[in-house]
Formats: structure tokens, C-alpha cells, sequence
């Protein structure tokens, strides 16, 4: 009896060491959504819903020979945008239809790898990050576009924002297409402008010292100025270069705890210090629908919900300023990129390019989803001319104040940087302690590929 | 010759016998070795390497581990450390609460008091949620400016300030788990005879000797196999602090817990660092093994 025993509670020792030691097989990369669970229940739960996104892959990889596989991770409203501009390309009729393959952005770049050293199911044409496409290229995972813009004149830099064109660019040949810039600006209510800060967005800027004399007139009434803690980061990172500071000095040397960036960071807690930040664990965006913040650092995708709110009467503007004389605006960006694949044909990329063009010339069916586009196709057009987003290439010096954080590590940077920044911000670590060992780890990191 | 025809005889129906009980388990053999032993131990050989998931793995031996385990100094060292601490916190404080509270729904449930056919699949429900879904509801639900407990009076941030983090995570995971051990537990239950109970009420045991004395002893064997896994479970919890204590965007949660460490390594935004990933998820399995061994020959020492 007791050997029994023995044999089946030792079973269960097994399958218990077992869940522990496959964990990092089993928690692909979800970026912050679902997770690992408790019961092999909920692990059930969780896999329907993979096996949903992977039925999908499986279907595209049935039809891969005659269809143009491609990957994004368009999975919110956005994704509806992106369908209406592949059906209309596909209604055109191509040698090969688009076959749109949608998953969570985790589920993508974990895929990436498996994809690649198997040599099999590589998409003809994802959507990447601008934040991966120097470590892409580094990696030598992308191919050239360069037939691309061969079987499509148009697709050049001379029709897109010049500077998000350049982050596809290495040593002069093109590896990427950008499809947009998702600009972080700041979200501003009309009505709480003109009550609090009337005059301050007269030149489009808002500077550290106007942000500090808004403070105690807004704190009074319960109103929050800026919850610096959101986006803050971009924020930082728009301070910090208009005083010359980059995150890196030079390809593997980070610069995280630069006097530059050590001053941008302090000077969004001096924010917080004052009472200008929403309290520590606020939902800021809600804060902001609910007409309780006048300003909310914010990407322009979020657009459309804020425009879903009845009776908010928002603009977005550009990042803060120390001075009017400089300002920046960072910005995340989707781009096509071509992985390795010897198995694409010419054909295919003929089709390729040919959808590139077709998205380049259709920029306002993007622009709905609230993004950038990076074409500069729709940029007169009425209907985009009247969207908030707009601002960002209404006029040169907008457009000329984009930057992009692509860096090679950038990564391990926004990864080092994101866990200490809230600490920071909010008293729980010392702002040189924190940034030390947020340099400390992106070193690290660095060393592990070096 | 006679003797002979007998061997022949026998010898398809041996052949059979001994094949039987493979064709019986081979499915499943095939399966768990596809799905679990080759990814353990590919995920072992990659914890003794420098690797990207891209390029060439290179092999460093037991360097990883060195790292992780004798380099105070180590961002990796750090983390793990920090990691398994959480990790540790949260296994104590959740493994009591996730078999008593089942326990205690399995066994009111068990009077079979009217309505119980409808409590059951309630409470089992939430089991059947993914954690994306339970972890949002619940950060709205405490959400102190805009939530239910913000009509209660709450001014407090709940989900990041101490000890209430803890506490809700805890009650957030039992309640999203529990339906799990609540049916095993009913399950064992229903098999425990009737007569014993009557005995026992005959020779005068109140209700709670009853539990006491005949339930639990009869439904040991589930409750050892309840916290083997639910230890185990423990130890690899990832989504619910995730979801739960996220202080904003591109903000780390407020509670670290190793599986968190080890997927940003392999997953994060940066080039995947896996040989460490892999190592520090081979420690962690160690340990799992360690603990559950120990907590084997603890609830066994009677037989």
C-alpha cells in the first residue's frame, strides 16, 4: 500500500518539477497580458486562447504559396483599419492576396526565432517595432527592400517623413518601410486649458516653468495638471535631448544615468513633488477622459477613445519643454520589413511591393486609426487635416522634432529604465540609485551579447 | 514436442500482455515526451549557454548558474534574489488560503443545503477566466477614484501600496483558482461512506469531528496531491501580480516574481538572454522539487 502510495505521490513529485522546470518553455513573451496560471485548468483556459491566434497561422500556412503571408500585431481597432487596406488591396486583384495574419505583439516577436531556425512558416512581410529593427538587422534577420523599391518607384523617402524613412537605413541600403509614427505628445483638455492655463498653448509648447505656476491653481480644485507618471518616460526622454542627452554614447554603451537624463527625471518628480502628478497607481488616462487632468502625456493612437468620450474637448500638442527655443517628440513607429526567407519569390515581392505602394497611396485609412502615417500621401487631405494627429505634420518643425528610441539595445534600456522609473518618481528608490542600476542592468544585458 | 506447442502456444498472448499496457500509456508517453521532456531538457542545455534565440549558442558551462547564484554584484544575482523572494512570499501566503477555502465551499457544499446545485458552477466559474480578463476586472473593481471600493470610501491604492497588495492578490488568486481543488475535494468527498459518519454521530461526534476525524483523514491522498500542485502552481505565478499590481505603462509591476524575471530575460524587449533565463528556470525547478519532496515525506511520515 505504502509503495503505491509512494509511486503515485512520486508521479505527482514529477509532473510538480516538471511545471517549474518547463516554465520558461511555457511562457512565451506576452507582454504584459495573460500569464502563467495556477491549475493546469487555467492553463487550459489560457491555450484556447493561442490555439486561436495559432488555427489562424496554421490556415495561412495551408495557403502559403499562392497568398503573401503577413504578420502584424494589429489585434485592437486598429486592426480594422488594417483590414479594410489589405481587402481593398486584395479586390485589386494581385498574382498573390494578402493573407493578414493578426496576434499579440509577444506572440510575434516569440514566433520570430522558432520561425527563422526552423526555415519554415516565415512570413513573407511583417510588422515590426522601430525599437527592433536595428537589433533585426544586427541579427541579420532582414532582407533588403531593395527589389521592393525597385518594382516600386514610389516607395521612396522623398514620400515619407524623412526621419522615420532613416530608421530602416543601414549603410545605405533600406530594410524597412515605415507604415507610421505613433507620436507621444501631450493630450490637453480645451476647457481645463482655458480655465487654468489660457495663453500656454498659444506656441504649441508648454514649459516646465508654465507647468509649475498651473500647480497650485489647479491642485486647489482637485485637478491634476500633468500625471507625469504616464508616458513619463517619453517625456524624460524629450527633456533629456533637448539638453544634448541620447540613451546611448555609442552602439553598447549606455548612458542611462547621464547628467542629462538624471535631470530630466528629477525634473518630472520635482512635478510629482509639487503636486502636479496624479497619485501613485491613478488610471491617467481615465483621469484624463473624466475631465480631471488638463494635461495627459499620450500617444496619438489613442485618438479614437478619447474622441469616444462625450463631452471632452481634447488637442494634443507637442512634449514638454525646458525652453520654447527646442522641443522633441518621441515616437514608436510600425514598420513592413522582409524576413530572411530563400523560399520568397520574386513574384511574391513583386506583389509586395506592390501592397506597399497601395498602403502608401491609401495613408488616410491608416490616419483613422489615430495613427501618423509615415507617407506623406494623405497629409493635405481634409478629412486627415481635421484629426487631432494631424498636428505632428502640420508644419515642419513638427515633423522635424520626431525622434525615434532605436537604438541596437534600446530594449534592454526601455526594460531597465521602466522598472525603476515609477520608484523614482514616486520617492520609493533614490533617483541616482535607480538610474545606477538601471545603467547596471542594461550593461549587463549588453555584456551577454558581446 | 508437446512441451514445444505449449511455449507456442503461449508465447502471442505473453507478447500481447506485455504490449497491452504500452499500447495503453504509448499516446501519452509520445505526448508528454514531445511536449515536456524534450522542451526540459532542451531548456537545460540551453541553460549552460550564451544565446539569443538567433544566432549560434555558445557554450559557457556552468557559468549561468554562477551568475545567478555566487555574483552578488550581478543585475542577474539581484533580480533572482528579489525574484524568488516575492515568489517565496507569495507560495506561503497563498498555498493555506487556496486548499482551506475550497476545503471549506467543498465541505458546505457537501450538507448539500438548497441551492448548492447552483453555488457550484459559480464558484467554480471564475477558473475558467484567463487572467487577462480577472486581472483587469479586479484592478477596475479597486480602482480607488473610479471603482467599487471608491464607493465604499477607500482613498487607498490597493493594488500598490502595502500589505494591501498582498492581500488582494492573494484574495484575487483564490478566487480565480480555487474552483479547481473545490471539485476535487467535493469529488473525494461523495466516495467517503456514509456509514462511517453515522458511526461517529451514533458514538456522539459533533460536526466538526466529524470533519475532524473521518473527512479529512479519508481525503488525504487529494489533499497531499492538492498541495503538491498548488505549491507547485505557487511557485511559477506570473499573470496575477502581472495584471494585478502593474503600476502604469511600460511600469514594472510591483510585485517581481521569478517567472517575471526569467520571461523578460528570454522575452523582453531587448535580444532575447536565454542561457540565463533558462538557468534561473532550472534553479526554480530544483527548488520546486526540493520543496515538494520535503512536503512528500512530511505528509507521508505516518504511513
Amino acid at each position: 500500500m505504502m509503495r503505491k502510495n509512494v509511486g503515485k505521490a512520486g508521479l505527482s513529485l514529477c509532473m510538480a518539477a516538471m511545471l517549474a522546470a518547463g516554465a520558461l518553455t511555457g511562457c512565451g513573451g506576452n507582454d504584459g497580458a495573460a500569464g502563467e496560471g495556477q491549475t493546469t485548468e487555467n492553463a487550459a483556459a489560457e491555450s484556447t486562447a493561442d490555439s486561436a491566434g495559432d488555427a489562424a497561422e496554421e490556415n495561412a500556412e495551408a495557403a502559403s504559396g499562392e497568398e503573401i503571408e503577413f504578420w502584424n500585431f494589429f489585434t485592437g481597432p486598429d486592426g480594422d483599419n488594417m483590414k479594410v487596406i489589405v481587402d481593398g488591396f486584395n479586390a485589386t486583384n494581385p498574382a498573390y492576396r494578402i493573407k493578414n495574419v493578426t496576434m499579440a505583439s509577444g506572440d510575434l516577436y516569440t514566433k520570430i526565432p522558432t520561425v527563422v531556425n526552423s526555415g519554415e512558416g516565415i512570413p513573407d512581410l511583417t510588422i515590426v517595432d522601430v525599437a527592433r529593427i536595428p537589433m533585426f538587422y544586427d541579427q541579420g534577420l532582414l532582407e533588403s527592400m531593395a527589389s521592393v523599391m525597385e518594382n516600386a518607384p514610389e516607395v521612396k523617402k522623398e514620400n515619407y517623413n524623412a526621419l522615420v524613412w532613416d530608421t530602416g537605413t543601414f549603410d545605405g541600403e533600406q530594410y524597412a518601410v515605415p507604415l507610421d509614427m505613433g507620436v507621444i505628445g501631450v493630450a490637453y483638455n480645451k476647457d481645463l486649458v482655458e480655465q487654468y492655463a489660457p495663453g500656454v498653448l498659444d506656441d504649441n509648447l508648454i514649459t516646465i516653468d508654465e507647468i509649475k505656476e498651473i500647480i497650485p491653481k489647479a491642485s486647489a480644485d482637485g485637478i491634476v495638471t500633468i500625471p507625469v507618471s504616464f508616458f513619463g518616460y517619453e517625456q524624460a526622454l524629450a527633456l533629456a535631448k533637448q539638453e544634448g542627452g541620447d540613451l546611448f554614447t555609442d552602439e553598447n554603451t549606455p548612458n542611462i544615468n547621464s547628467p542629462e537624463f538624471t535631470k530630466a527625471v528629477r525634473t518630472l518628480k520635482d512635478i510629482v513633488d509639487l503636486g502636479g502628478c496624479s497619485e501613485e497607481g491613478e488610471e491617467n488616462l481615465q483621469l484624463f477622459m473624466a475631465g480631471e487632468a488638463i494635461f495627459c502625456p499620450d500617444g496619438v493612437w489613442d485618438a479614437n477613445a478619447l474622441n469616444a468620450i462625450e463631452g471632452l474637448n481634447w488637442g494634443i500638442t507637442n512634449s514638454i519643454c525646458y525652453s520654447t527655443d527646442t522641443f522633441y517628440n518621441f515616437s514608436n513607429s510600425n514598420q513592413f520589413v522582409m524576413l530572411k526567407n530563400d523560399k520568397r519569390s520574386d513574384e511574391k515581392e513583386k506583389v509586395i511591393a506592390d501592397f506597399l505602394e497601395y498602403v502608401r497611396v491609401n495613408a488616410l485609412e491608416w490616419a483613422r486609426s489615430g495613427q501618423v502615417p509615415a507617407s506623406s500621401a494623405a497629409d493635405d487631405e481634409a478629412e486627415y487635416v481635421a484629426m487631432n494627429q494631424h498636428f505632428f505634420v502640420s508644419a515642419p518643425e513638427m515633423e522635424e522634432s520626431i525622434r525615434f528610441n532605436n537604438d541596437k539595445y534600446s530594449g534592454y534600456a526601455n526594460d531597465a529604465i521602466g522598472k525603476v522609473f515609477g520608484d523614482i518618481l514616486f520617492g520609493h528608490i533614490e533617483l541616482e540609485e535607480g538610474l545606477a542600476q538601471a545603467q547596471k542592468q542594461a550593461e549587463d544585458n549588453i555584456a551577454q551579447n558581446n | 514436442m508437446g512441451a514445444d506447442n505449449k511455449k507456442l502456444n503461449r508465447r502471442p498472448g505473453k507478447t500481447r500482455g506485455k504490449l497491452l499496457p504500452l499500447a495503453f500509456i504509448g499516446p501519452h508517453l509520445i505526448l508528454f515526451a514531445v511536449f515536456v521532456l524534450f522542451p526540459i531538457l532542451y531548456g537545460l542545455a540551453i541553460s549552460f549557454t550564451k544565446w539569443d534565440l538567433i544566432g549560434t549558442p555558445e557554450w559557457v558551462g556552468l557559468g549561468n548558474y554562477k551568475e545567478i547564484l555566487c555574483n552578488a554584484d550581478s543585475t542577474y544575482h539581484k533580480d533572482f534574489m528579489a525574484g524568488l523572494k516575492n515568489t517565496v512570499m507569495f507560495v506561503v501566503l497563498n498555498v493555506p488560503v487556496s486548499i482551506l477555502v475550497p476545503l471549506g465551499f467543498a465541505l458546505l457544499l457537501h450538507v448539500k443545503a438548497k441551492g448548492s446545485k447552483v453555488f457550484q458552477p459559480i464558484y467554480y466559474l471564475p477558473t475558467l477566466f484567463s487572467i487577462s480578463a480577472v486581472g483587469i476586472m479586479w484592478m477596475q473593481m479597486l480602482n480607488k477614484r473610479f471603482g467599487l471600493v471608491s464607493m465604499f470610501g477607500v482613498k487607498k491604492a490597493l493594488t500598490i501600496t502595502n500589505p494591501w497588495m498582498w492581500i488582494m492578490l492573494i484574495v484575487m488568486s483564490v478566487w480565480w483558482t480555487m474552483g479547481t481543488n473545490m471539485v476535487i475535494y467535493q469529488a473525494a468527498l461523495g466516495g467517503v461512506s456514509k456509514d462511517l459518519y453515522e458511526s461517529a454521530a451514533l458514538d456522539g461526534a459533533n460536526g466538526f469531528q466529524r470533519i475532524w476525524y473521518i473527512a479529512l483523514p479519508s481525503i488525504r491522498f487529494q489533499l497531499l496531491y492538492t498541495l503538491v500542485i498548488t505549491v507547485a502552481g505557487s511557485f511559477n505565478v506570473y499573470g496575477q501580480p502581472l495584471m494585478l499590481t502593474q503600476q502604469g505603462t511600460g511600469g514594472a509591476p510591483k510585485i517581481t516574481v521569478l517567472i517575471m524575471t526569467i520571461t523578460n530575460l528570454a522575452f523582453g524587449s531587448g535580444q532575447s538572454i536565454a542561457g540565463m533565463a533558462s538557468a534561473m528556470a532550472v534553479i526554480l525547478g530544483a527548488f520546486i522539487l526540493v520543496v515538494s519532496l520535503l512536503q512528500f515525506r512530511l505528509t507521508t511520515k505516518e504511513d
